[in-house]
């Protein structure tokens, strides 16, 4: 019998806690520190970023060929319960260290150049530190409590980082929205935690990855049989709980990640400056939702990772379709988030574990390049703004002709779009080819309606083509369509190349989207990345276990394998050829571009408003919410305080109606006595006539009165 | 038939009527005549009484002095034309009940009396017939005191008169 | 004469003056009333004087009274004298100030 204090019992002392730490506590220090150091406070940050790389790099070196390191320890106890907290250094968190320090660092550099003139400069380096501080949190920790927590932080540093201008209203607006939906996310994450809990009485994901697999699936009840500080425990669900936990955990995912229907938040959140939409909305936090699927595979069921797999689809599609007809640059880029996001997840339903990190990683590269370009020429092209010309420097449809002013730009942005689309050569197809066999096989194996999944990934190959060599071509070719529509533009020598700060990332992320990074051969599976993540096997009780990949035979893989690179490919190309028909420089919609309304027919309406998904929710559930709101404050207002009033009211007349006893009653009393007293005092006045002859009267009576006493 | 009897009964009786025809006049000046008569009366019964002096001192102040002063007050005090002066008499009931009180009342005392009680009444006609020296003589030694002080009560009833009476003052607004 | 007669006639004497004290209008007939009582004590007085030893204390009492009675009248008149300048009337009904 197993038993839990053996499982999540602490280690002895590993000397790399110590560097553990150090990446904690360097990007800790730069979000405390930038608070007070005003002027050097982007160099401070940078240096800090820099040195953290270097630990993660070292790391890498270090552990890359080891076993994984688990450091545990006791975090606090109540009584009995004991929960304790856990460092996991296998290879998936080496890389994704990397990743997150790498990208942040570059993002700090750019954003030196980018932020230069804005006066809230240490708050903003600040924040950066904090979100690097928390995603490390998320990637170190291997206890869903604590994840959760750094979870937490993580959506707090991205609302802070959106509403960066919070002058801005629409700013403001977005933040709250994006942190709304992530809360609701954020709420299935709980579920799915405390369910796990109940059952196996632990956070800890190693110990529950353990006891999940000698759990029991009998007569449709989830049984756990373990052992707890000597105690026998027998704790018994019923089946559909373990779904359960597995899709509410996935909802954590769909929140942080922005997959359907929660991905409303991601297209709002390009209001925060253009290098944290790079770092946190295109390369990290996103991916944070992946991630953690990712650590949570081997606990999900079947049925939560069809769900998965749906899910995943769907959203690329949707998303694809609509940034085919978006008028804002970082819109589109967005949307192309949510969309490979969409593929990622899509990739662990089918059981594609490795194949989905593979395209994480290769999409936070290439993607983060594609936004630090058009960060750079947003800032060039505000350069160009004065008091006589003012125009939205997001805005397609002032751009154009980019080609000549900004060269450099433009090729890393073209390598940074090829990889995006797919094409042979650059690290997107490696990553996108690995999934698309995977989901095509997993389709093939479980047939009919299953098939929808790979058909909606083929159709947003497509999309995904079009829409990224549309932005190609109306961006940087043909003629420069500012000065048409703004007179008194100067342009002369200033539209030209950012300085090295914003060139030398971008430059860098697109070297790193060209394939040779990932090994010398064009398959997929033959790069390091994939033969080092290895796809895990399901540990979730048989009966609801989902088949695994894995166990598919060789052939079949190689058959279906050049199938679907050809198809790919295919479809890549077409996407590329039907933009450059649409949009080249001498075609007639690029000519009248800078006319250009928004899209007026069904379609295209459905694509620009994201399928009205916006609409949707606030009609249906912002109105409700509202309307019961203002009826709760109608009410608190009316009856509550009506109630109040109504007591008040109560008292005033029940004060008035005493006063009036008191006057007339009271009051009448003593006017009463008075008034008996006058009418007394006024009655024996009488007897003093002042007739002299009436007082010897008197007298003489009484004289009488008495004598006739004394005598008789 | 014993003359001095009647003759002291007719002057008790003359008091008597006198006195009731003060009470049933509403002519002033006849109430004071008959005042007059009424003192005479009682000057008679001081005689038989064995008070000459006190009879004649009677006749002297009360008639010669108050009466005429009373006389003086009337005149003084009513426009004399000719007319009777007549004032109105009232309240007659009350006064009548009271009075008739007073009077039973003594009349109970004078009855319940039992004179014969008292040692030094009977011996009635044993006294001395009284003298005007011995009365002159009693008057200046048991009694001086009182007779001192009668004198200066004299004295300053006749200051208070004359000065109330006499000099004119300043006129006090009357309530009329 | 019996002595309760006398002092019969005597009572009668005062209340009578009495009587006329309080029915009268006028302060002067008021004034007579008095001296009718003033003289019923007198009577009094002399009637039982006459049993006295030396017939004095009686008299001589009688004596102060009238005298007594001499000044007091003169007082009195004078007072009414005054009034009769004050109210411009010898009605006691009018001389009320006293009136409470």
């Amino acid at each position: 019998m197993i038993e839990l204090r053996d499982l999540i019992a602490t280690t002895g002392f590993n000397p790399i806690i110590y560097w553990v730490l150090a990446l904690f506590t360097i990007p800790l220090l730069s979000f405390f520190s930038n608070f007070f150091i005003k002027s050097k406070a982007p160099i401070w940050a940078t240096t800090l970023l820099l040195l953290n790389t270097g630990i993660s790099l070292f790391l890498v070196y270090a552990h890359w060929y080891g076993e994984a390191v688990s450091i545990k320890g006791v975090w606090f106890s109540i009584g009995d319960t004991v929960l304790n907290y856990s460092f996991y250094l296998d290879r998936l968190a080496l890389i994704m260290l990397v990743l997150v320090n790498g990208i942040s660092f570059l993002v700090h550099l750019f954003s030196i150049e980018y932020m230069r003139t804005d006066r809230q400069k240490p708050k903003y380096f600040a924040y950066l530190g904090l979100f690097t501080f928390s995603m490390i949190g998320v990637v170190l920790f291997h206890n869903l409590l604590l994840m959760f927590v750094f979870w937490e932080l993580v959506g707090l540093s991205s609302f802070l980082l959106i509403g960066f201008w919070f002058d801005k209203k629409s700013a403001a607006l977005a933040a709250n929205k994006a942190f709304l939906i992530n809360r609701i996310g954020d709420v299935g994450l709980l579920t799915g935690l405390m369910i796990l809990y109940s059952q196996f009485q632990t956070f800890d994901l190693e110990a529950i990855r353990t006891l999940m697999v000698f759990s029991e699936i009998e007569d449709g009840n989830w049984i756990a049989h373990f052992t707890n500080n000597g105690v026998d425990v027998i704790n018994t669900l019923d089946g559909r709980w373990l779904s359960a936990a597995g899709i509410a955990l996935f909802l954590g995912a769909v929140g942080k990640s922005a997959q359907f229907p929660l991905q409303v938040w991601l297209p709002d959140a390009m209001e925060g400056p253009t290098p944290v939409s790079a770092l946190i909305h295109a390369a990290t936090m996103v991916a944070a939702g992946v991630f953690l699927l990712a650590r949570v595979f081997v606990l999900l069921d079947a049925q939560a990772l069809e769900i998965v797999a749906m899910v995943g689809a769907v959203t690329a599609f949707m998303a694809a379709f609509a940034a085919l007809s978006q008028l804002d640059i970082k819109k589109v880029l967005a949307y192309s988030t949510i969309s490979q996001l969409g593929y990622m997840v899509m990739a662990m339903g089918v059981g594609a574990y490795s194949a989905g990190l593979f395209h994480l990683v290769t999409h936070a590269f290439f993607k983060a390049g594609l936004f630090l370009a058009a960060g750079t020429i947003i800032h060039q092209l505000h350069k160009l703004e004065s008091d006589k010309a003012k125009f939205n420097a997001q805005d397609l449809r002032v751009m154009g002709g980019l080609r000549t002013y900004m060269p450099i730009t433009f090729v890393c942005f073209v390598i940074c779009a090829l990889a995006l689309a797919g094409l042979p050569g650059f690290t997107g197809f490696l990553s996108k080819d690995a999934i698309l066999l995977n989901a095509t096989a997993w389709a093939e194996i479980k047939g009919g309606g299953y098939y929808f999944v790979p058909i909606m990934a083929y159709v947003t190959v497509a999309f995904t083509s079009i829409y990224i060599f549309r932005l190609v071509f109306l961006v940087f070719t043909r003629e420069f369509r500012l000065p048409k529509m703004v007179g008194d533009l100067d342009i002369g020598k200033k539209l030209k190349e950012g300085n090295w700060m914003l060139i030398g990332p971008v430059i860098l992320l697109s070297i790193m989207s060209i394939s040779f990074v990932f090994g010398a051969n064009v398959k997929a599976e033959n790069t390091w990345f994939m033969q080092f993540i290895e796809t895990p096997i399901s540990f979730v009780p048989i009966p609801y276990a989902a088949f695994s990949l894995v166990d598919l035979s060789e052939s079949t893989i190689q058959g279906l394998h050049n199938w679907v690179s050809f198809v790919s490919i295919g479809l890549a190309i077409g996407g590329l050829i039907f933009s450059y028909f649409s949009y080249r420089p001498i075609s007639k919609k690029a000519l009248i571009f800078q006319d250009a309304p928004e899209p007026r027919g069904p379609l295209g309406k459905l694509s620009f408003y994201h399928f009205y998904l916006d609409g949707l929710y606030e009609k249906v559930f912002l109105k409700f919410i509202l309307f019961n709101a203002r009826s709760m404050a109608w009410f608190d207002r009316v009856v509550i305080d009506g109630i109040i009033d109504g007591f008040a009211k109560m008292n005033v007349i029940v004060a008035h109606i005493v006063r009036w006893c008191d006057k007339y009653i009271i009051d009448g009393f003593v006017h009463l006595t008075v008034y008996t007293s006058g009418r007394i005092g006024h009655a024996t006045r009488s007897v003093q006539t002042g007739n002299v002859q009436t007082y010897i009267m008197s007298a003489m009576a009484i004289l009488i009165i008495l004598l006739l006493w004394l005598v008789f | 038939m014993d003359w001095s009897l009647i003759i002291f009964y007719a002057f008790g009786f003359i008091a008597l009527l006198s006195a009731l025809f003060i009470l049933f006049t509403r002519n002033i000046l006849h109430a004071a005549f008959a005042l007059m008569l009424t003192f005479l009366g009682v000057a008679g019964i001081f005689i038989f009484s064995g008070a000459e002096f006190v009879a004649i001192t009677q006749i002297l102040v009360y008639v010669g002095g108050i009466l005429i002063l009373i006389v003086f007050g009337v005149m003084l005090t009513n426009k004399v034309n000719g007319k009777n002066i007549v004032t109105p008499v009232y309240r007659q009931g009350i006064a009548l009940i009271v009075g008739g009180g007073f009077f039973v009342l003594f009349l109970k005392a004078i009855m319940q009396a039992n004179f014969g009680a008292i040692s030094w009444i009977t011996k009635s006609t044993e006294s001395e017939p009284s003298s005007l020296r011995y009365l002159g003589l009693v008057l200046m030694t048991d009694y001086v005191l009182a007779f001192e002080v009668i004198g200066i009560l004299l004295l300053i009833a006749l200051i208070g008169a004359v000065y109330m009476a006499g000099a004119k003052r300043k006129e006090v607004p009357g309530a009329n | 004469m019996p002595i309760e007669h006398l002092l019969i006639l005597g009572a009668l004497l005062f209340c009578i003056g009495l009587i006329v004290v309080v029915t009268r209008k006028n302060a002067i007939a008021v004034l007579i009333g008095i001296e009718l009582m003033l003289n019923a004590a007198n009577i009094n007085l002399v009637v039982f004087s006459q049993f006295d030893p030396n017939h004095l204390q009686g008299q001589i009492f009688a004596l102060f009274i009238i005298t007594v009675a001499a000044a007091e009248a003169a007082v009195a008149l004078a007072i009414v004298l005054k009034v009769f300048h004050y109210f411009k009337t010898a009605d006691l009904d009018k001389i009320n100030g006293l009136k409470g």
